[in-house]
């Protein structure tokens, strides 16, 4: 079920009237969790069975770490989770990449081995990532774990975030679940306001942009270097827009119902260097990636080399993570080369040793720098094979020549976004003007709901994130 | 009482502003001359999804520019849906405008080419709307275009051309006379484009709404293509072979139905741009191929435009179809593919007049 789908309104005004028609906290939270586990199992619902089995695992391994202090038992305890959690992972998504790689290698000596067809349970990446948080905090003494079986599932399973995030921390929605969500109008107004600026993001923005999208990097290399450029552009805004359209559309569906789930997107494009970009963008991945992999791996702790390696590790992983392909590693690859020569260049040119003028240069350089390299790597993102990623660069790069397609609502939207992103600079706007005693707030935000109504992209379009 | 001001503005702010990125809907008016609905006389259509421009009407819903002047020349019928229709395009880049403008410049003053076309039409709708156009505009032939990938317009649809158990056609009305009077009142009253907005909004939650399901998944969508494995010429036929014998049951009503010369124009998708290669051949060359071989055989003219389109893409690198807020080479025909197939009738009917003088025929009919 999409939060763009008019099942979800229906749904959703459901499980929000049977949240005010039902007093106690403990029955909402069954009503919470049956609606969660109808919203994954709508999809489909034999796969309702690995987040009941993630969820099982990690309950009891949790309750078990908490009775023991033996250090070998614990790791024994945490091992268990962490093989059930990932083997599940790495069989449903990675599976027949690592299959159909290793023939690349060994098909030339005769080995030949079958791939399986498999269906990628949607969401699988998030809600892996969040149970594991869980039990690694538990096993690192950080959190008690949950007693609450119904309460432990709920926050694996909690519908708004479900499966395309954000990740969200045990810490963060178990002490929520165990005290009374208040449902207020204040709460709603804020919700409705999220939801509604998500869903204009993803409904109108990103699938009109879509259209353009995909069809440039269908027939990469086909069109000239400008239209190149124009695809690439858009195709930033556009997985902005789809995925941070989805985060606040989740964040904004929580909130209605009376709970608080951590902010994604903090104006990545605004970003005047890479590690300021990982600040940004999909902020509950990066602080995950930093917490349970960087960290564990030595951080910087370890000297310079390891920390450059330590760092290339985690991206290439958290490349990975995205999706089982070659482009996604070497998406993951190029931030992580990116991350450590800035890193480099810090060392290099400390910002205390340089006079004023000089100082205000990189912020404006910095940002062209990064939005350089962020929209390069886009390319890996989106092609579907690493010879189309390549195509689409030797058009960009190269200036090639080939059809010319300027399409009027991107390079439109493409301003639009351009200048909102000036604006926002400038302190000129923010969320705050949107405030509950306003005029201009039920303008503008009925404004969007008309123009989403009024101008529909057809055919279906599942949010981009979902794949993941 | 604010957020409910608030949703009033809004909705006169989008009800102002969106006519401009809206086609908008269209306005009828009953011909009992033509025993049909006809887009109203003096109706401007403005299209905006694909393609930007307007198309004003004239009498019995011609469009001006490409209308009739039928009382100084013979006219030309040129027959099709919504390539014909070409809202796509300014009136003066549809195609009888363009062959009007050829015409004269190859001396062919006498001849004047209407167009008669309306989105969704196919060959069922053109036999039984044949008689009544001739007793109007005294044609000395028709043109058929078939511009719809796998000659669709010319195949049993399952709906106005029945294939099984015997090929038939079957009449139908395509405008709704409730919906029509509606539209048409509301435009009267000045409120057509103001209420355009909500209109479109109540569309897409109707169409949301009917494929709303709330079953448990997998969900399997039905895909149209799944429902004609093998052969993607025609709906509703069991054997490839049925197909060629619905064209014929088709060119012989339409034989029946005309008293005048048919041709039949075929546009195929050519050239089209897949995995980022312009393809200048498609799968249904073959199928071509043989409804001409169809055509010869039952003495209907027949022009293929494969080459003129290959050999116009080769020469100039522009699409015949397509447009910046569409997709390039696909689509409907745009500016280019008008005038070229504007020139592809031209050129025939220079040939059909010439044949016509050696043989001692007039060509002025009426």
């Amino acid at each position: 079920m999409l939060f763009t789908q008019i099942e979800f309104f229906i749904f959703f005004g459901v499980v929000l009237a049977s949240l005010l028609i039902v007093r106690s906290n403990r029955i909402r939270k069954r009503v919470l969790l049956l609606a969660s586990y109808y919203f994954y199992a709508y999809w489909d619902w034999r796969f309702l069975s690995l987040i009941l089995i993630s969820t099982l695992v990690d309950y009891v391994v949790a309750l078990a770490l908490a009775r023991t202090n033996r250090p070998n038992r614990r790791k024994v305890l945490l091992l268990t989770s962490l093989a059930c959690n990932l083997g599940i992972l790495g069989f449903f998504k990675y599976f027949n990449f690592f299959v159909e790689s290793m023939e690349a290698v060994l098909g030339s000596f005769g080995f030949h081995y079958g791939t399986l067809h498999i269906i990628l349970p949607i969401g699988i990446s998030f809600y892996t990532f969040q149970t594991l948080s869980y039990t690694i905090d538990v096993y690192r003494g950080r959190l008690d774990p949950c007693r609450n079986l119904f309460d432990f599932a709920l926050f694996v399973a909690f519908f708004p975030q479900l499966v395309a995030g954000p990740i969200v921390r045990a810490s963060e929605l178990l002490p929520q679940l165990r005290s009374e969500a208040r449902l207020s109008w204040y709460g709603t107004f804020l919700g409705f306001r999220q939801f509604t600026i998500g869903l204009f993001k993803k409904a109108f923005v990103a699938d009109h942009i879509a259209v353009f999208v995909d069809h440039v990097f269908e027939n990469a290399g086909a069109f000239d270097g400008v239209s190149t450029w124009l695809a690439v552009l858009a195709y930033g805004v556009q997985i902005y827009c789809d995925f941070s359209g989805y985060s606040d559309m989740a964040i904004g569906a929580g909130r209605i119902m009376g709970y608080h789930l951590p902010t994604n997107f903090r104006s990545p494009y605004l970003a005047t260097s890479m590690t300021d970009f990982w600040h940004r963008w999909h902020i509950s991945l990066s602080t995950w990636l930093r917490d349970y992999l960087y960290i564990p791996l030595g951080g910087n702790r370890k000297g310079p080399v390891r920390t450059y390696v330590n760092i290339f590790i985690t991206m290439v992983l958290g490349g990975l993570w995205h999706g089982a392909s070659w482009t996604f590693v070497l998406w993951g690859a190029l931030h992580g080369a990116a991350l450590i020569v800035e890193k480099g260049l810090r060392q290099r040119f400390r910002p205390e040793t340089q006079s004023a003028a000089v100082r205000r240069v990189p912020g404006i350089l910095g940002w062209f720098i990064t939005m350089l390299i962020v929209f390069t790597a886009w390319v890996f993102f989106r092609a579907a094979s690493l010879p189309e990623a390549l195509l689409i660069i030797r058009q960009m790069y190269g200036f090639s020549g080939g059809i010319a397609w300027y399409y009027p609502f991107v390079l439109l939207t493409l301003l639009l976004v351009g200048a909102g992103h000036v604006l926002v600079s400038m302190s000129a706007i923010n969320l705050r003007r949107l405030a509950y005693d306003r005029l201009v707030t039920p303008v503008v935000l009925f404004s969007m709901w008309w123009l989403i109504l009024v101008f529909p992209v057809e055919g279906f379009h599942p949010f981009v994130y979902f794949q993941f | 009482m604010r957020w409910v001001l608030g949703w009033v503005i809004a909705s006169i702010l989008v009800a102002l502003i969106s006519p401009c990125f809206l086609s908008s809907l269209r306005v009828y008016e009953w011909s009992s001359e033509l025993d049909d609905y006809v887009l109203k006389e003096g109706y401007v259509h403005r299209k905006r999804d694909e393609g930007w421009a307007t198309t004003s009407y004239g009498p019995y819903g011609f469009a001006t520019l490409a209308g009739i002047d039928a009382a100084s020349a013979s006219t030309v019928v040129i027959w099709g849906d919504s390539y014909v229709e070409a809202h796509q395009v300014s009136d003066e880049q549809k195609t009888a405008y363009q062959v009007n403008e050829a015409l004269l410049e190859r001396g062919l003053s006498h001849l004047r080419a209407v167009t008669v076309g309306r989105a969704h039409w196919s060959v069922s709708d053109y036999y039984f709307k044949i008689p009544a156009y001739e007793r109007l505009l005294h044609p000395v032939c028709h043109f058929i275009i078939l511009a719809e990938y796998g000659l669709k317009d010319l195949c049993p649809d399952g709906e106005t051309f029945i294939s099984e158990p015997v090929p038939r056609f079957v009449r139908r009305r395509l405008v709704n006379p409730h919906k029509s009077k509606v539209i048409t009142d509301l435009y009267e009253w000045g409120l057509g484009d103001m209420l355009l907005a909500p209109w479109k909004a109540v569309r897409t939650v109707m169409v949301d709404g009917r494929n709303m399901h709330f079953s448990l998944g997998p969900y399997r969508r039905v895909d149209k293509t799944t429902l004609d494995p093998g052969c993607n010429v025609a709906f509703g036929v069991s054997e490839p072979n049925s197909v060629v014998e619905s064209w014929s049951y088709a060119l012989d009503m339409l034989k029946t139905s005309a008293s005048k010369p048919i041709v039949l124009v075929l546009i195929p998708e050519v050239p089209h741009l897949e995995q980022g290669v312009v393809r200048c051949v498609d799968s249904q060359s073959e199928w071509r191929a043989r409804l001409a071989e169809l055509c010869r055989a039952k003495q209907v003219g027949c022009i293929d435009m494969t080459t003129t389109l290959v050999d116009d893409y080769r020469k100039t690198g522009r699409f015949s179809r397509g447009f910046h807020n569409g997709r390039p080479g696909s689509g409907h025909l745009n500016a280019r593919g008008h005038w070229l197939l504007s020139r592809a009738i031209c050129d025939y009917l220079n040939q059909y007049t010439h044949s016509l003088r050696k043989t001692g025929h007039a060509v002025h009919t009426n």
